[in-house]
């Protein structure tokens, strides 16, 4: 058992020993969990709305979009405007011009220019805005009508802003699956650093193939195998390896996180298991990766492309419960998409490790095919070698 | 300088690149297929098709005028396909259910006796029942529902409001009436962003041919410290040749690396994924000037880093994070401080350029994004020559 150790813990020295492995394995993740965060982790804003204008009206459409929880960023500019909508920068744009402003203050019709982006949300966030501008237009009409019957204007103005409580109200009710409940008791962080988690741990020990295939060119293993060890000694302490770099990754990344970030793991037993478990997959991986190829450079190559498309179709970069139905089958052909499961299992509604007993099986029944293929496709490549 | 030491060095780099494998995955099959992937989970989420036919009911008593009002604003709205039927408030629980399966976008139930309340100065609630799992259509409807209520909401508090001033009460229904008749004084026009801009199909090949841009080019320039270390460097020093030759055929093979599996890549968005970026020319202008910042870029790593391994992840560490930085996977959202970072990479302006062209933009409109790569090229080069104590920059 200390040979397998001691080769093990060799793999894991040599790993960390390129320097830049400590950028993607401990800088690159953390990166990615801020950006992912910053970019979608306000959960609670409807979209992202330009909005071009100063004065009055400008100012009254800006607080009716932010009562609609739509997020507003103001700009000088139209044609600015225009390019960010167009660049997928915001959702949709509001242009209302200076002529705008003073009809607006003269009593009389205003137009306002609203520009839809092509991303998704675009035309609901349009909708949003035409109701807003519903709103304050019907607040104008509620002065006119007042002023009419002799109210002062100022008095009317205050009168209706006071009277929020008196009109029906629209409630909205959900059926059926509700995404916005099943993201709901997520922080900003959550989830982007469960989907990196995945994928850094599968690339880390993919990565780490390239490192077996030099072992065997090096004639690391040879001298391994001159020792007083058992080829199967060999490789399980390879296999090893792999399982320790992922790991390492995994729990680097989970106790970072969740230090640096706040982000919530539930569990740590429950999600202790997944990482591990995880780690066992990833190396099982690793293991096939690195007996099939001969080439450390194009090793690296594939596992940076396997490692990505296969975090792609597991929900690492975008949340399952976004897929269409067919690619959702397809995820359950991946590790990643069985992770993702259990961690939304611990992180959004307080599983433990009983909850996540079917995923946690799934990725075992992975390990149990994909290890001993991989350790018998290492064996052949052994004895070919010798 | 000798061009032809120069182009026998390159074409022999080239042929070594042509046959290690490892060019292909990185400057194409990795690409290519993330693409594809990227392509089949995001198509799923694109907008920029029309709305599909939207179909509300409205259950309400039978003489419920304010609930026959929202069946008639949806009726009356142009450029939506929208069909609206008031159903008898008895068929509540079955409008769950045909909402859930789909068959009814938007469901709105006035519950009884509505319209007595708000006409009391009550406040009633509509329930507006959308599915749970999203969606365009069901959005749009509950807007424009919503919408209504308030309406009805204002008018209501306006009569309130007048009853309150000593209005007489006579006159208050007519106040509300003024409300709910007045044509809406704040309208919307579509305008058109602009037209400087790639689909979302566009965006992802742009973005993903940036990113990858620097991985390939690396595999050109790189090679020259992997020359040092092998100890063929001093052997081609010895050649009848400048110095500076060596470092000029690495950077073109640099070059024409980059350039191939970029126009591929881009050529591959086109065939399989019917996006389009526009006039070839200054397409062609784009993707050289990219490729030529990336690898002045590289050249400067290279004048760094000690070995080829330290050059190689340390290309891959400025790819990815002008990657990200640059919106190769998702666009920076916003106009503030990050945004305004983003534009200054390569990426980004290598993603905006190809915008450009594609709203019929010709070489003169390029001039930022080509700023850009200037301003990186001049850069890294100068700043290279600034290191060089190195024998081929003498």
């Amino acid at each position: 058992m200390s040979a397998v150790v001691a080769i093990a813990l060799t793999s894991l020295k040599r790993f960390f020993r390129d320097r830049s492995n400590i950028f993607f394995v401990l800088v690159l993740p953390m990166l990615l969990v801020v950006a992912v965060g910053l970019q979608f982790g306000d959960a609670g804003s409807a979209g992202q709305v330009v909005l071009v204008g100063s004065g009055p009206l400008s100012d009254d459409v800006a607080a009716g979009l932010e009562a609609e929880d739509l997020v507003v960023d103001r700009l000088d500019n139209g044609d600015e405007a225009r390019e960010v909508v167009a660049r997928g920068r915001s959702d949709a744009a509001v242009l209302i011009d200076a002529a705008g402003e003073r009809s607006w203050a003269a009593g009389d019709p205003v137009q306002a220019t609203v520009i839809p982006g092509s991303q998704a949300g675009g035309q609901a966030t349009v909708a949003t805005i035409g109701s807003v501008l519903t709103t304050v237009s019907d607040r104008r009409a509620a002065v006119t009508a007042l002023t009419d019957e002799g109210v002062d204007p100022g008095e009317a103005e205050r009168s209706l802003a006071s009277a929020g409580d008196v009109g029906p109200t629209a409630v909205v009710t959900t059926v059926g699956d509700d995404l916005g409940e099943e993201f709901s008791g997520l922080g900003a962080f959550d989830l982007g650093a469960a989907q990196q988690l995945s994928l850094f741990m599968f690339l880390s020990a993919l990565t780490g193939a390239a490192l077996l295939i030099q072992a065997r060119e090096l004639g690391v293993i040879r001298r391994e195998l001159s020792a007083p060890v058992t080829a199967g000694q060999v490789i399980a302490g390879e296999a090893m390896g792999r399982f320790v770099i992922s790991l390492t990754q995994g729990l680097y990344l989970v106790i970072g996180t969740a230090v640096l970030f706040g982000v919530n793991w539930g569990s740590p037993v429950a999600t202790g298991l997944v990482v591990g478990v995880f780690a066992g997959v990833s190396a099982a991986m690793a293991m096939v990766l690195g007996s099939l190829i001969d080439n450390a450079n194009s090793a690296t190559g594939v596992a940076v492309g396997l490692g990505l498309v296969v975090a792609a179709l597991g929900g690492s970069m975008l949340p399952l419960e976004l897929f269409p139905d067919g690619l959702r089958m397809v995820s359950a052909f991946t590790p990643h998409r069985w992770a993702y499961e259990a961690y939304s299992e611990i992180q959004r509604r307080d599983g433990g490790v009983t909850d996540v007993l079917p995923q946690l099986g799934v990725l075992v029944a992975m390990t149990a095919l994909l290890l001993p293929f991989g350790a018998w496709l290492l064996r052949r490549s052994l004895s070919r070698a010798m | 300088m000798d061009l032809s030491a120069i182009w026998t060095m390159a074409a022999s780099d080239l042929r070594q690149r042509v046959r290690d494998r490892s060019v292909f995955i990185f400057a194409l099959v990795v690409p290519i297929a993330l693409m594809f992937v990227f392509n089949l989970l995001f198509s799923g989420l694109g907008s920029s098709g029309a709305l599909e036919p939207i179909k509300v009911q409205v259950a309400a008593e039978p003489d419920d005028s304010i609930a026959q009002g929202l069946v008639d604003v949806f009726g009356s709205i142009d450029g939506l396909d929208v069909t609206a039927t008031l159903v008898s408030l008895g068929s509540k629980g079955a409008l769950s259910n045909e909402v859930e399966s789909g068959a009814v976008t938007l469901g709105v139930v006035f519950p009884a006796g509505f319209a007595g309340a708000v006409q009391q100065g009550g406040s009633p609630q509509v329930e507006l029942i959308v599915p749970g799992d999203g969606g365009l259509e069901p959005g749009v409807a509950a807007s424009i529902a919503s919408g209504y209520v308030d309406r009805v909401a204002t008018a209501s508090r306006a009569a309130s409001v007048a009853g309150s001033a000593g209005v007489a009460p006579e006159d208050l229904q007519k106040v509300a009436q003024a409300v709910a008749a007045t044509a809406p004084t704040l309208t919307a026009e579509e305008g058109a962003p602009s037209d400087q801009q790639l689909s979302p199909g566009g965006y992802l090949v742009a973005g993903q041919a940036a990113l990858f841009m620097f991985f390939t080019v690396g595999f050109g320039v790189v090679t020259y410290v992997y020359e040092r270390e092998q100890g063929t460097l001093p052997r081609l020093m010895s050649m009848p040749i400048p110095p500076r030759s060596i470092i000029v055929a690495k950077v073109l093979v640099s070059f024409i690396l980059g350039v191939v599996a970029t126009a591929v890549l881009l050529g591959v968005g086109v065939l399989f994924f019917g996006v389009g970026f526009g006039n070839v020319v200054p397409v062609g202008v784009i993707v050289v000037a990219a490729v030529l910042a990336a690898t002045s870029l590289v050249l400067l790593v290279t004048r760094v880093a000690r070995t080829a391994e330290q050059a190689q992840a340390a290309t891959a560490m400025v790819g990815i994070l002008l990657g990200v930085l640059g919106g190769s996977f998702f666009p920076i959202s916003g106009s503030g401080l990050l945004a305004k970072v983003s534009d200054l990479t390569p990426t980004a302006a290598f993603i905006r350029g190809l915008g450009i062209t594609n709203g019929g933009g010709g070489v003169a409109d390029l001039g930022a994004p080509l700023a850009v790569f200037a301003i990186f090229a001049l850069g890294s080069v100068v700043v290279s020559l600034a290191l060089g104590n190195d024998e081929s920059f003498a």
